[in-house]
Order: C-alpha cells, then structure tokens, then sequence
C-alpha cells in the first residue's frame, strides 16, 4: 500500500466525522435538517431585503397566476381574461380594488386597457384567499413592477395594506364584480 | 482454436493439476442457460429502457396504452435489467469462476438448471406484472411479492451450487477473487431478503421504508455488482497482462473497503429522514474513496503491463473499458452524497447517469467482457469477426458514455435552476428536454451493443450445439455409414 493512499484514507475518515459532527443534528432523531452555526440560523430567518419581494412574487405569479393571465401578464382574449400588462385596475394609484379581486374573486363584464372581458365562461377565482398577507403584497408589487408596468412608479403594495383590507372585507363571501368594485376609491 | 486469447488459459493448464480448462468448461455448460436468458433480457430491459424515454420526445405516442406509460416501462426496464440480465450474469460468472480458480468441475449443475428455471419464471411473472400495473411501489423492488419469492429460491438454488463448487477448491488458501465470490454469493440473498421481509412482509413504518429502500439500491450496485464486477476484473485482468495482480494486500483492502464501508453509503443529504442517517451514511462513503483509489491502481498498475500492439480479443477491450469506468462511477457516486452538492444533484438526471455509469458502464461491460470469454470456452466457435467486435464495442461503450454524458450535464444544469425559486417547475423540465434527446442517442447505442451481445451469444450457442450435434450423430451413425 502506498503511503499516500494511507494518508488519504486517514484524511477521507477525518473529514467524514467532521462532517458527522456538523450535520448528525447530535443525533436526535427529531432533528432533520440541523442548523450549523447562528449565521446560518440567522440566514434562514432574514427578512425580505429590497428586491426579494419582486423575486417571490414572480414565483408566486408563475404558480398561480400565469396560466390565465400570461406569463407576461398579456391575458387572453379566447378566454376571457383581461391583461394585467398596462391595465389600469392593476395601475391604479392604490391597491383598494386588486387586494379585494385576489381575495375573493372576480366576475362579471370588465373593460381594461379599452377591451370588453370577463362575464364569460372563465370567471376569476379566489385565488389568492390561501395566500397570506405577505405573499398577496408580493404578488401584486410584482405585477405592477413588471414587464412595461415597469418604471412608471407604482408603488409598492404593502403588507399593511393588505391586512386592512381584508380585516374590512372578512364578512363578504362571493365574487366581487367589476361594478361594485368601481364605486370604491382606487386608495384609502 | 487458433485465436490468441487461447494462451490466456496457459496460467490454468498447470501440469501437477488433475484437471484441465477444458474439462472444467465442459461441466460449467449449464452456467450457459443463465448466459443465454441473461443476454436475452438484458435487450428486452434496453427496448423497455427506450420505451419509457420516448415518452418524453413523444408524449402522445403510447397515450392510450398503460403498459407502455413511464410509470410502468421504466420501472419494467430498470426491473428486467437488474433481475433478468445484471443478477444471473453475475451469478454465472461467479460459477464458473469459482470452478476455474478453485480447479474443480462444477458441483450441483441440477440445482443451476432447477435455480435458472425459478428465477426465469420469476422475472417473467415479475415484468409482466410491472407493465400491467402491479408494483410495489419501492424502488428497484418494484416486483410483486409472488414474482420475489421464485426470485429468492431460485438464487439460493443457484448459489448453493456455487458455494457447493467453492468447497471443492484444490488449495485451501484463497486467492483475491475467490474473496469477492463468496461475500457476493452470500450477500443477495441477504439484502434481498432483508428488504423484503421489511418492506412487504413486516414493513416498518413511515421514512424508515425510504431509508431501507436506499440501503437496498446501494448494496445491490454499489456491494453487490462490484464484488462481482471486482472478482472478474481481478481474475481476468492478471490473465491479459500476463503478469501476477500488482498487490494482493491492497486488493484486501478494496475488499473490506468494500464490505465495511460501501455498504452504508448511499443516502443522500436531505433526504426526509433524521439527520444523522444521511450523515452517517456519508462518513460511509467517504471512508471507502480510499477503497476506491486501492482499486483504480491496483488494477490500472496491472493493465499497463499488458502488451498494447496485440491483437485483443472481446473480452480484452470490454473489460479493461469497465475497469476504467469504476473509479469515474464510484467516485462521482461519493462526491454526490454530502449536504451541498446533494442539494444541487437531488432529484435530478445527474443520479440515474450515475447509476448507468456504475451498473452498465461498470458492472455490464465488466460482465459482458467475462461471459464472451466463458462462452468462447464453455461453446467454442470462431472469435466474432472484428467489424462485430467493434459496433459491439462501440454501442455499449460509446452508448453508455454518451448517456452518462448527457444526463449529467442535464442534472447539473437541471439542479441549479430547480434551486432558483423564481423558475417555474414546468419551465426546470422543458430545459431538460434537449439533454434527455441526446441521452435517447446513448440509449440506441446500447441498444445496438446489447443486441450484438445477444447474437454473439446465441450464435455461439446454437453453433456449437449443431457441431456436436453432428460429432454425435456421426458416431453413432458410423456402421450404417460403411455403404459411402
Ligand atoms: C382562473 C383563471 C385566473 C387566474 C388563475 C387568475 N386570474 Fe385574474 N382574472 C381572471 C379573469 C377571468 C378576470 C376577469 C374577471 C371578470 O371580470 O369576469 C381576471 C381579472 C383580474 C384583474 C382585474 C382586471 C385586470 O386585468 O387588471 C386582476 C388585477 C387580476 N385578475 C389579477 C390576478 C392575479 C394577480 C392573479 C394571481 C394571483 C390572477 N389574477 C389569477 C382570471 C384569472
């Protein structure tokens, strides 16, 4: 046996308990993904920094909202569903109206960007009743920052917002239509 | 016989033995049963193997066929290669081994024959079932439970006739190979019937049913096919190089690496199990890279003394090739265990091109190299001719490279953007699509190898029972012959 090869198997075996001490969570058996250090700890409490919730929203776009508006937000005139590219519902200067739509659905004849939609077969459903608080402001900052929503300075939807809204709408059950929606102000 | 790999068996034709090659080949002949069922399944397996990616270049085509689904050809083609090829090849070339190494003739040929027709039965009632929906549902363990039970009396059978042979050995003192055959005899129906009797019969509950189903993929690939594939590089290696292996101690020590360490790797970081089960598990494989490494020279030290300007037979071009493949697998294997790269690998193409790499480009071409030398002895007919040899080579050889290739720069590239949140799932498959159609190309290579092999066999077979078909008849014909 080569001396280097002894040395490597000593070294691999070193290493390995190393890794043993590192990951084993001490062998608990209830521990299934151990944290090593605080910052490691500390890595998977961090708070959303600037940027991070246009990430998570456009994953949060691509699960649930993509297959009826588009992937780029283009909707679809087939199907009934209105685009959210330059549509002023989604540009609105507040998000009193949108916050309600992802709540608890939409239905009934709406006119975006010029265009009749809705009151068709496909309905908008309450998509985003299961999300909470803070992945409904993510999604809908992302759709109004994204493709050529881009730049024209929406602001941000914020978790507060969110949660004031729906502590006000908590008694509605039901679609939401466009009528009714229209007679509220675009902002608190 | 005038091919020059006739001088390999120089080394077995010692004068103060009592019993020659030959005689030895002639009572191995029933190992040829299990050779022809094994060659016949293995391109069964492959057929099956391209079914169930052509569900991905052409989704549409079996829609209206169940048996013909992913769900079902895959596991079918995993199933009919691991059973119907990998396990009884392994078998016979450790039969025979065990008879030449050990200078004996084999003992209990009945209880091949019997063994061989059990286990045959077995992966019949097995596959079929698989295609038509019955499956267990644990992975690589997919038979119905019937179809298992003919598979482990048929193996005992088998393997008694093995451990009944190795008895009979002339020295008492065990040469390298002859370690790996009997810990590889032994060991099957160990895991095999462990599993079974935990997952099927008595199962446990829950992530533990994960944690034996890993236990028992890894022992099968990462114990099981390299004692086997290591007992026949061991033999055959010194046999082509025409010189003694380059260390015996240092085969031992790829032995017990083996036995001790390999025999605990195989789950993965994160898997959804306690943490220290995946981590203990690869302390496990990081103890056995130095097996690895021992191998990998031990062998290639060895190689490199062969004579490199003369003309090689099948069995000198197959298995030098695996022997190569081995550290390539068994490290990449390691390397994809701890947390980190796991991460990144998970769920992923890089894992079955792993696989592939290990358990054909390995095991399979090791095997396939053993069994065209087996068969040249035990059925002699001329050596193939050497445009077969090389289409044979390449589709195996370059198939299974080409494969490993494609799906694990796929994987890689698979991995990174399956961990980037923002990248729909279904967006992660279509970028897949590209190296899983180059893949498919692998796959028709060795498709076209597995067949050849076939033919080889076959012929070689029907071939040599025609000669001594006619041998016989002329013998017995002979006085009514006076008339010419
Ligand atoms: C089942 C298909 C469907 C899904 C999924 C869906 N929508 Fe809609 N959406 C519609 C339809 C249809 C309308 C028009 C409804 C009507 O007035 O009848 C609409 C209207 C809207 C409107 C108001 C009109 C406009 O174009 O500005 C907004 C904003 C909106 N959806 C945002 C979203 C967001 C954000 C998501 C994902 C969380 C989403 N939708 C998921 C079908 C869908």
């Amino acid at each position: 046996m080569p001396i280097w090869l002894i040395a490597i198997f000593i070294l691999s075996g070193f290493s390995g308990l190393i890794y043993v001490g590192n990951h084993s969570g001490w062998f608990d058996a209830q521990v299934y993904e151990p944290f090593v250090d605080s910052q490691h700890l500390e890595a998977w409490a961090r708070p959303p920094g600037p940027g991070e919730e246009l990430k998570r929203g456009k994953a949060t776009f691509g699960t649930l909202c993509s297959t009826c508006h588009g992937d780029t937000g283009t909707g679809s005139a087939t199907t009934g569903c209105p685009p959210l590219d330059g549509s002023e519902w989604v540009m609105a200067a507040g998000p009193n109206r949108i916050i309600r739509i992802l709540q608890n659905g939409l239905a009934g004849p709406i006119e975006v960007k010029g265009g009749k939609y809705g009151g068709g077969a496909v309905a908008m459903t309450a998509v985003g009743a299961a999300l909470s608080d803070q992945q409904i402001s993510d999604v809908l900052t992302y759709v109004r920052n994204a493709w050529s929503n881009k730049g024209k300075g929406a602001a941000p939807v914020t978790i507060e917002q969110v949660k004031a809204v729906r502590e006000k709408i908590k008694d509605k059950s039901g679609y939401f239509t466009p009528d009714e929606l229209l007679k509220l102000p675009e902002k608190d | 016989m005038s091919s020059p790999s006739c001088q390999l068996d120089a080394s077995c034709a010692d004068a103060s033995a009592p019993i020659t090659c030959a005689e030895i080949d002639a009572s191995s002949r029933p190992l040829l049963l299990l050779v022809v069922s094994a060659a016949l399944w293995l391109v069964v397996g492959s057929i099956l193997g391209l079914i169930s990616s052509l569900t991905f270049h052409a989704p549409k085509m079996f829609a209206d066929c169940a048996a013909m689904s992913f769900g079902r050809s895959h596991p079918a083609a995993n199933n009919a290669f691991l059973y119907g090829f990998a396990v009884p090849a392994g078998l016979a070339v450790l039969l025979w081994l065990a008879g030449r190494i050990g200078r004996t003739k084999l003992i209990g040929a009945p209880l091949v024959v019997l063994g061989w027709l059990l286990w045959n039965i077995g992966v019949t009632v097995g596959v079929l079932g698989i295609l038509q929906g019955e499956n267990t549902g644990h992975e690589w363990l997919e038979f119905s439970r019937s179809a298992s039970g003919f598979l482990l009396i048929g193996y005992v059978a088998v393997a008694l006739a093995g451990v009944l042979t190795f008895r009979a050995r002339k020295e008492g003192k065990l040469e390298l190979s002859q370690w790996f055959i009997l810990a590889a005899l032994f060991w099957f129906p160990w895991i095999y019937s462990t599993s079974h009797l935990l997952l099927l019969i008595w199962p446990v509950r829950g992530v533990l049913q994960s944690v034996i189903t890993w236990w028992y993929v890894n022992n099968l690939a990462n114990v099981w096919m390299v004692l086997v594939g290591l007992a026949a590089a061991f033999y055959f290696v010194p046999k082509f190089a025409k010189a003694p292996l380059h260390s015996r101690p240092m085969g031992l020590f790829s032995f017990w690496s083996v036995i001790l360490f390999g025999s605990w790797a195989g789950i993965p970081a994160g898997a959804p199990v306690p943490a220290w089960i995946p981590a203990v598990s690869t302390l496990g494989a990081f103890l056995s890279i130095a097996g690895i490494l021992a191998t990998w020279l031990n062998l290639s030290k060895t190689l490199c003394l062969a004579d490199r300007h003369a003309q090689r037979s099948l069995s000198e071009t197959f298995i030098p090739f695996g022997v190569k493949v081995f550290p390539v697998a068994a490290l990449l294997g390691v390397l994809a265990q701890p947390a980190g790269v796991s991460g990144l690998l998970n769920f992923t193409w890089f894992l079955p091109a792993q696989q592939q790499l290990l358990v054909y480009g390995f095991y399979g071409l090791v095997l396939m190299g053993a069994l065209h030398f087996m068969v040249s002895r035990l059925a002699p007919v001329a050596d193939p001719k050497p445009m077969f040899a090389f289409l044979h080579f390449i589709g195996c050889a370059g198939g299974v490279v080409i494969f490993f290739l494609a799906l694990a720069c796929g994987g890689v590239a698979q991995g990174g953007v399956m961990n980037d949140s923002t990248v729909p799932f279904l967006n992660v498959v279509k970028g897949t699509l590209m190296w899983i159609r180059l893949s498919s190309l692998g796959e028709l290579l060795m498709i076209l190898g597995n067949l050849l092999f076939l033919l080889n066999v076959v012929l070689a077979v029907v071939r040599f029972l025609k000669v001594s078909m006619e041998s016989f008849m002329a013998e017995n014909a002979k006085p009514a012959g006076v008339r010419a």
